[in-house]
């Protein structure tokens, strides 16, 4: 992990210096002076060789500091500490309604193959795969917003009431922890149509990948040997043959929750949601280099993490697999 | 609002987004009248401007309280000039004419100017007063004007989520007082999304929204909206490179000014655009109502294509417009197919900021990009001379905003002068000079003049008044009015 995280900050740090532009002009504006440039250029140690950039940047890293943004001239590591909550609450609450929604239905279909309730979930489940995200969202707000004002159609919380005390960024989770069930609504409500949106969007690979290897599973000859033993059909589904089917399908799961992560910039845009991909576009639009090396850092933790977990599980799920 | 930035600091934002907070929690000594380029004190209630032009001193008007309930005091001023001055940031390009503040008495400041200046109260507006808080202690290294603001503007920010809203409420102690039908609060949410924009104001939860261009005017209308039209100065140009590639020549600068579709244009602008006939727009300092308006001619382009030596054409250019920015990309669109009929091909690239920043760098040349960018110019000042400076000063040259590279030494002399002309109508004289040897010299295509500009508000909206100094997208709360407030 350590080894790749270390790959990671090299081609980050590749990749800024590539960048055409200065980044002391970007901090000082258009219009400030030359002279005025090229003294923050120094200040910056933007006028130092290569290597004695990287090895600074380094040196940074190692006690966690990221630097100052540009755009919000706050310390970076504050400002993704104060939007990443935002963003972790809706993957959650996603991957939650994700698993929850997919994996039944990729049984249900699975069970049934071949039958009229097979083709329509994969149907529609594709039909929602196709649409681009940005779409299905606007067309969630048009009809549960403006057609039958059932909820909210942008932000996390209504601006009128206070927002629960903080303690993890989570507006739900915080609201539960202050014992708020009022507060706790209305960030539900909040998160409904987002999260919609995205489940929309990945439904169709939950569905198919729990169907494919459920159905894979089913084939196999100890699921044979069980059914000849004369265990009943519920038993061989749950407890063999989607037990040794999960391991692909947490795998999936595993990298779409990285996804959502990384991926986060379109629905925080359509949605007004005020979270990491929000920032890291607002950071992009005024080559934040800080910013942007801060997130990129950040989201590829998060996936070595995934990755880590995920690996974690596949030993509580497969007693074969161990850990040295 | 479409956008949110989250550095509030007077003395570093020049961005739409910080002037939304500026020109509503900060004042400056001098100010415009809301909708003119008139003059008006603000916080200073008069001045006196030495007979050589380099000595200001401004008598600050009395009982004025900052939002934390401080009184405005002279060290107050000079604190915040000297600070705008010391952050090296582009506001302190308004006062690089500043050679000592000096306070003179607890409501008296002096100025004193490096050389002269008749311009220097249009210079001021753009520098806000601010400070610390009473009983705020700052940690050294700690900018507290990030996310603080302490002004003596009608507003005060009584609420700031990054990324989410901003919530203004009214200074109670505002030296100007509160007329009926005021606003009591505004609240500012983001909302990037254009559409969920238009379905937040249809369905009255806003009362106001950003306006880019996304659609016309009229379509907001049919759907119930109430849209403000009020005259604008801003200018569209592409900037053509005077010192390489083919537009180096000013034959073939005439050539592509000549065969500008100016009347398509237009449509890109759902028709809130005149053709210009020149940079400086009708009610601006500098406007000359006599120079000709400029059309498509095809004929005179031929010509000045023959003069650059391509009789017949067949040369390719280069041309970069800013990534994402639609009318841009129409404009460029537009060139291409109008060239074409000069059988000259443009190559156009869709390029972020740092690329053209680099082809800036590397303009000069035969390999020069032909045109680098267009740029939607908006005065915040009245002082056509610094506005013209910008664009076409030689001291700029390269440098933002002069992307064409220009330098003549006659339209610097005739600048400098009307910088240091107290006679209006004299400095109107050397304007209109310097302004129509620009235009003689075709250093960039004026393709429009982006007027008059829209504001978009719900029926609530009773009164607004838009400040053609402002950027658009930068109302001034206190010249609002709704119904039920």
């Amino acid at each position: 992990m350590i080894m790749v995280l270390w790959a990671i900050t090299v081609v980050v740090f590749l990749l800024w210096k590539l960048v055409p532009g200065d980044p002391a002009r970007t901090l000082l504006g258009l219009e400030a002076s030359q002279q005025h440039v090229e003294t923050l250029r120094k200040e910056m140690s933007l006028d130092q060789p290569f290597y004695v950039q990287y090895y600074s940047y380094v040196k940074r890293l190692w006690r966690l500091d990221l630097g100052n943004s540009y755009r919000t001239r706050q310390p970076v590591s504050e400002d993704i500490a104060r939007f990443f909550p935002a963003t972790l609450e809706l993957a959650l609450a996603t991957m939650l309604a994700y698993v929850m929604l997919s994996v039944p239905l990729g049984i249900l279909i699975a069970v049934h193959k071949g039958r009229p309730v097979d083709v329509l979930v994969r149907s529609v489940a594709t039909l929602g795969a196709g649409a681009p995200v940005f779409w299905s969202g606007i067309l969630l707000q048009m009809l549960f917003f403006y057609r039958l004002g059932w909820l909210p159609i942008a932000g996390r919380f209504d601006l009128g009431l206070p927002e629960p005390h903080r303690v993890t960024g989570m507006l739900t989770l915080d609201s539960l922890l202050a014992r708020d069930m009022n507060a706790f609504w209305v960030a539900t409500k909040y998160m409904v149509l987002p999260v919609l949106a995205s489940v929309v969007s990945y439904l169709a690979v939950g569905v198919k990948v729990t169907r494919v290897m459920l159905i894979e599973t089913l084939e196999r000859d100890f699921i044979r040997t069980a059914r000849a033993k004369g265990l009943r059909e519920r038993v061989v589904l749950y407890k063999h043959a989607l037990r040794n089917a999960m391991i692909p399908i947490v795998t999936a799961f595993g990298v779409q929750f990285g996804y959502l992560l990384g991926g986060a910039v379109v629905i925080e845009t359509v949605f007004a949601w005020p979270g990491l991909g929000r920032y890291a576009v607002g950071s992009i639009t005024s080559l934040d280099i800080p910013a942007i090396l801060g997130v990129t850092l950040v989201i590829s933790l998060i996936f070595l993490v995934m990755n880590f977990l995920v690996d974690v599980l596949y030993a509580s799920l497969d007693p074969r697999i161990r850990f040295e | 609002m479409a956008n949110y930035l989250g550095n509030w600091d007077p003395a570093e934002g020049v961005t739409s987004p910080h002037y939304r907070v500026f020109v509503n929690a900060y004042e400056a000594l001098v100010g415009y009248r809301l909708g003119t380029l008139e003059l008006e004190p603000v916080l200073a209630e008069r001045w006196e401007v030495s007979r050589d032009l380099k000595t200001y001193t401004f008598f600050l008007r009395s009982g004025v309280k900052f939002h934390d309930g401080s009184t405005l005091t002279a060290s107050d001023v000079k604190n915040s000039l000297d600070r705008i001055i010391a952050e090296k940031k582009t506001p302190a390009s308004y006062l690089t004419s500043v050679a000592r503040v000096s306070v003179i008495g607890p409501r008296t400041v002096r100025v004193q100017l490096k050389g002269p200046s008749a311009t220097f109260l249009d210079a001021v507006t753009r520098a806000y007063v601010h400070k610390v808080p009473s009983g705020v202690k700052v940690a050294s290294g700690q900018n507290w004007f990030v996310k603080g603001v302490n002004g003596t503007g009608p507003y005060k920010l009584v609420e700031d989520v990054p990324e989410d809203h901003m919530v203004f409420e009214r200074h109670r102690a505002y030296w100007r007082g509160w007329p009926d039908g005021a606003l009591d609060r505004v609240v500012l949410r983001v909302v990037p999304e254009v559409a969920t924009r238009r379905i937040l104001l249809e369905r009255g939860e806003v009362d106001g929204i950003d306006y880019i261009f996304e659609e016309a005017p009229s379509v907001y209308q049919q759907r119930g909206a109430k849209v403000f039209l009020a005259p604008g100065l801003r200018t569209y140009v592409m900037n053509m490179n005077n010192v390489g590639g083919r537009t180096a020549n000013i034959n073939f600068r005439k050539a592509i000014t000549f065969a500008f579709p100016y009347e398509k244009l237009r449509s890109v602008f759902y028709q809130l655009a005149q053709t210009p006939n020149g940079f400086l727009p009708p009610g601006y300092p500098g406007y000359d109502a006599s120079l000709p308006t400029f059309r498509q001619d095809f004929a005179k382009a031929k010509e000045a294509l023959a003069k650059a030596g391509y009789p017949n054409g067949g040369v390719t250019i280069k041309m970069m417009f800013f990534r994402g920015e639609e009318q841009g990309r129409r404009m460029a669109l537009l060139l291409q197919e109008a060239l074409k009929q000069l059988n000259v091909n443009v190559e156009i690239t869709e390029a972020a900021f740092p690329a053209i920043l680099k082809a800036l760098n590397e303009a000069k040349g035969e390999n020069g990009v032909e045109i680098i960018a267009h740029l939607l110019m908006s005065p915040l000042t009245a002082d056509a001379s610094s506005y013209l400076r910008l664009l076409f000063g030689s001291v700029n040259a390269g440098q933002p905003y002069n992307w064409s590279l220009y330098s003549n030494p006659e339209v610097d002399r005739l600048l400098d002068r009307a910088e240091i002309t107290a006679d209006r109508a004299a400095r109107e004289k050397l304007l209109k000079q310097a302004h129509a040897r620009i235009l003689r010299d075709y250093v960039l295509v004026y393709t429009a003049w982006v007027t008059p500009v829209a504001n978009i508000f719900s029926q609530r909206v009773t009164r607004f008044t838009y400040h053609p100094l402002e950027y658009s997208g930068v109302p001034y709360f206190y010249g609002i009015r709704v119904k039920n407030p």
